[in-house]
Parts: structure tokens; sequence; C-alpha cells
């Protein structure tokens, strides 16, 4: 769907640049999650991929063409957009009336509005506040508003930031099962940021992870779960353990009620066989096991600290 | 066009309804100022609709071009702006369709203004259809003036200002309170190729009899057609700009 290459962005000073050269693709049908930390440039790239910034280098195809040819008119026809931070909707009005303006400002008909509009406003559970004027709205209700808007032409591409910050949880399941819906039955891509992880881990088919304005990571997502896990396993078993039995060294252990948590720290898969091989031996019983780092909020917590803690190195080295 | 022209005009309405009092108190402003200030010049002299069409032209146009930099300002105040932007009508074209929207309902109350000034104050005003196609290729140039102060406005966000210079500048150069052919030779022959004070000239002139329709027209389709290019231009230099340096929706 977008070809990428080399793509720059810099705010008036050239030296300052936000985006270093970027190069990836984003395919048909995808749901693409853009991470970093705060300040990396996510925003600044979903808004380059809108055209609502012109990149200061690089180039970006868009079907085999190249998007700074593109008319507008005829882009912004395939893609829709939910920007955080901003308001995508009026208050003054409410929601229905917000939605047959910026549907017509889709060049929709009004028919088709309705009908959109009617589906839509059900399967967000906002039906019953169609009339209600938008700015007495809940937070998680405007974003609800929002994302039917973007969604009411069924763009080809759909840009997402921030799309689940402050919905509820039965909401946010709602969203993310949508957006996979849309994904998967109208080939809609799907380009979407956000600081809740689960949302990204139970929806995306790839990440894109900046760092530092370049890329430190594109690929599936389960593909870099196991690249930054720590092999950090959870032993649970009923009652106390004599630490003599752990037949291991770098492990943490906790004491509760009934059971004892042991944390093996980076172990490889033949000392954990060993491990669980000596405790059976010695008659414990085993009620969990678990791999800790299957969440991709914890995956990002290791990633972003072993970058914090290269700095640190680098810094340390430097002084000496 | 069509679509985006309703858009506009049944958002506008229901803003209008939203917020009528302000409504009210705009129009209750323009005739207290017209009875006030404008009536004693209007009083002492011989053709009170050439003066009443000057000051016409002064709400139409300081409306136009503090209405479109004034949606720029409210787009980017509430967060809205970037939605506009990536819709398939040009941003310009959005912005232009909805300030004639809101120039229909201004002059909807100016003929309601009229009315009133007509049955409370005791003047007699000529009606004159040349002078409502004379004030149509105006507002071409009122449109190409107000583009570039939106322009400004995307990138500074707040240009009221600018627009206060611009408005009371026309009020000055309007003819209702130093009369034309006052002026100096020099400022004469520069009023007449701007757009607002050509037009006011021009309407004047054919309601003294001493102009021919047609030639007077052209002139002003010419010099508003120029303006408007000029408003254009300067409209996506600035666009372009803030696309590049990220400060659209800066407040």
């Amino acid at each position: 769907m977008y070809r990428v290459s080399k793509l720059g962005k810099s705010y008036r000073k050239k030296a300052d640049l936000v985006l270093k050269g970027l190069s990836f693709d984003v395919h048909r049908g995808e749901i693409l999650g853009i991470l970093g930390v705060n300040g990396a440039g996510k925003t600044t790239l979903i808004k380059l991929l809108l055209r609502a910034l012109e990149a200061s280098s690089g180039k970006i195809e868009f079907v085999g063409d190249d998007l700074s040819k593109i008319p507008l008119r005829k882009y912004y026809k395939d893609v829709s957009a939910v920007l955080e931070g901003n308001r995508n909707v009026y208050w003054y009005l409410t929601g229905f009336q917000n939605i047959e303006y910026f549907g017509r400002l889709k060049q929709l008909d009004d028919i088709k509005i309705a009908e959109k509009a009617d589906k839509l406003l059900k399967t967000f559970d906002l039906y019953d506040a169609r009339n209600q004027i938008a700015g007495n709205y809940s937070r998680g209700m405007l974003q609800k508003l929002s994302i039917i808007i973007a969604t009411l032409d069924d763009p080809e591409v759909l840009f997402l930031d921030e799309p689940t910050l402050g919905l509820d949880i039965m909401t946010k399941k709602a969203v993310m099962n949508d957006l996979k819906h849309l994904a998967e039955e109208k080939k809609t891509t799907i380009v979407i940021t956000s600081h809740q992880l689960d949302v990204i881990d139970a929806i995306t088919d790839r990440v894109l992870v900046l760092e530092n304005g370049g890329i430190a990571y594109i690929g599936k997502t389960s593909d870099f779960k196991q690249m930054y896990s720590e092999n950090k396993y959870t032993l649970t078993v009923n009652g106390t353990v004599d630490r003599r039995d752990i037949a291991f060294d770098n492990y943490t252990i906790e004491e509760r009620e009934t059971t004892t948590d042991i944390t093996l720290n980076d172990i490889s898969r033949r000392d954990i066989n060993l491990v669980l091989a000596h405790m059976l031996e010695r008659d414990y019983e085993i009620v969990a096991f678990s791999k800790d780092s299957s969440r991709l909020e914890d995956i990002m917590e290791v990633f972003v600290q072993r970058d914090r803690s290269k700095d640190a190195q680098t810094f340390q080295s430097g002084i000496r | 066009m069509l679509k985006l022209f309703r858009a506009e005009l049944d958002k506008y309405l229901l803003e209008v309804k939203t917020y009528y009092p302000d409504q009210i108190v705009d129009m209750v402003v323009k005739y207290i100022l017209f009875a006030t200030f404008f009536y004693g010049f209007v009083y002492n002299v011989r053709n009170s609709t050439a003066y009443c069409v000057a000051y016409m032209y002064w709400i139409i146009a300081s409306s136009i071009i503090s209405e479109l930099s004034m949606s720029i300002s409210f787009e980017k105040q509430v967060g809205t702006i970037e939605q506009l932007i990536i819709k398939p009508y040009p941003f310009w074209l959005i912005l232009t369709v909805k300030t004639y929207v809101v120039l229909l309902i201004t002059a909807l109350k100016g003929a309601l203004l009229f009315a009133i000034i007509r049955i409370t104050l005791p003047i007699s005003l000529v009606f004159n259809i040349n002078l409502v196609w004379i004030l149509l290729v105006s507002v071409i140039g009122f449109t190409g003036v107000g583009l570039a102060l939106s322009g400004l406005t995307m990138k500074f966000a707040k240009t009221a200002s600018f627009e206060s210079i611009i408005s009371y500048g026309l009020l000055f150069f309007s003819g209702t309170i130093i009369p034309f052919d006052k002026m100096p030779m020099t400022v004469q022959r520069v009023l007449n190729v701007i757009p607002f004070t050509a037009g006011i000239n021009a309407s004047q002139k054919l309601l003294d009899g001493n102009s021919q329709v047609l030639y007077v027209l052209l002139w002003l389709l010419l010099i508003n057609l120029a303006c408007f290019v000029i408003g254009y231009f300067v409209f996506n230099a600035f666009f372009r700009n803030v696309k590049t340096n990220g400060v659209l929706n800066n407040y």
C-alpha cells in the first residue's frame, strides 16, 4: 500500500531531524502498530503519511505512485484519520450532525450517510446519544464518534493516533474487534499508534518501533515479542521451597500464603528442564509455570530499558 | 460543490441557532453605529444612498475578511483544522464556501438592518440593480484579501490586530468619513485600483449617473480577479509553509 524510502523530517532547523531516513512498507489490509517513547516521532510519521505534513527528504509511494504527486482530492477519498490531541468533532453539533457534516465533506450522499451512521452508531453503542450535543459527550463517547466519522466512507487506509484513549474496557474491546473486522473483511489498511500496548498486542499484524528518529524494529508483533523476551520464567509450587532444591543460581523467590513463586532469570531451555525435573524428583507440586514476558507491555519495557542501559554504559565509558 | 455548500450552510445555521444572542447583538451594534455615527454624515449630504452603499460595502468586506481568518483561528483553537485539511475538497475552497455562507446570512441581516433603518430613520434610499452586480464582483476581491489574511492566521494563529488594521483602514477609505474627491489625487488614483474602494467609487458614480455600467464592471472584474489570484497564492504559500514547519495545529 505504501512504500517509504529514506523518509526524513525536521522542523525549522535542518539539523534537528525528528525522523531520519526511514524505509519501510505498509501492506494492504494489515494493521501496523507504530511504537516508541514520547517524542519518538510517531505522530509526525502518521501526519507525513497523511500529507498533513511535508517531508524534508525521502519519498512515499502510495499504491505505486509518488504520494507527493497524487492530487489531494483523490488521496483524501481513500484515507481517513482520527488524530490524538485534536478535537475531531464540533461540540455545538449533535453526534449525528457531526457525522452528517463530515460525511458531506467526504462527498457522501445524505442517504448513504444516514444508513452508515445508523449502523455504526448502533455498533459503537452511541445510537441513543445521536441527538445529544457532542459537548455533553464523555471522552470515550467523543472518541467513538471520531472513529465512526473516520470509518463512515469505508476508507482504504485508516490512521488512528491513540484511538482507545479514554475508552472503558468494554468499549475498548468493541473498538478493537471492529478494527480487526475492518482489516480482515474489508481489507482496510490500518496504521495505529497507542500507548495502550494491550491494544497494539491484540490487533496488530506488525509493529514498527521508532527510536532516536530511526526504525529500531519492524516486523511481526509476535517476532518482536520473541526477540526481546527476557527468557524469564515463573514457577509456582504448593507450600514452601527449600532453596537447595532449586537447581539454578539466578532466581528470586517470593512466598505467598499457600504457594511459592520462583522466578528464573535469563534461563536456557536446557536449564528449565533440569530445574523442573529436580523439583518433581523432590515431590514438589507444580501448580503453574509460565514465561512471563508474553505481554507486549513487558517487552517494550525491556526494550526501552535495554536502550537506557546501553546509553548509561556509553555515558560511563565516556567518563572513564 | 453543492454537498460542500449544504454542509456549511446547515452547520452555520445550527451555529447561528446555538449562539443566536450574538447575532442579535451584532445587528444592534451595527444599527447603533449607523444611527449615531454615519447618520450624521448622511443627514448632511445630498446623496444618502451613496453613503449607505459605502457603509454596506464596509460591512460586507469586513465580514468576509474577518470571517475567513476567524474560521481558521477557531478551527486551530478547537483542534478541528487537521480534519478539514484531510478532506477531498481543497482547504481554501472549504473556507471560501464557509465564508460565502456567512456572507449570505450577513446579507440577509444587512437587508433587515436597512429595512429597519428606512423605517426608523428619516432618510431616503434609492435601489439600483447595477449596485448589486458591482457588489457581487467586488466580493471576489474581498475573498482574495480574506484568503491572504487566512494564510497569515494559519501561521500566526491570532491575527486580530491585522484584521483591525484592514477593517478600520477600509472604513477610512470607504468614503464615508472623508469623501473620495476630498482626498489627494495620488490617493484617489491608488484607491481606484483597490477592489473595495473602486467598487464604492463605481457605485457612487453610477448613482450620480455619470458612468457606463459595462466599462465599470469589466474594470472591476479585472482588478477583483487579480486580487483574488494574489490572495489565493499567498494563502497557498502559507499553507505549504505551515505544513513544512508543522505549526498548522499550534494555537
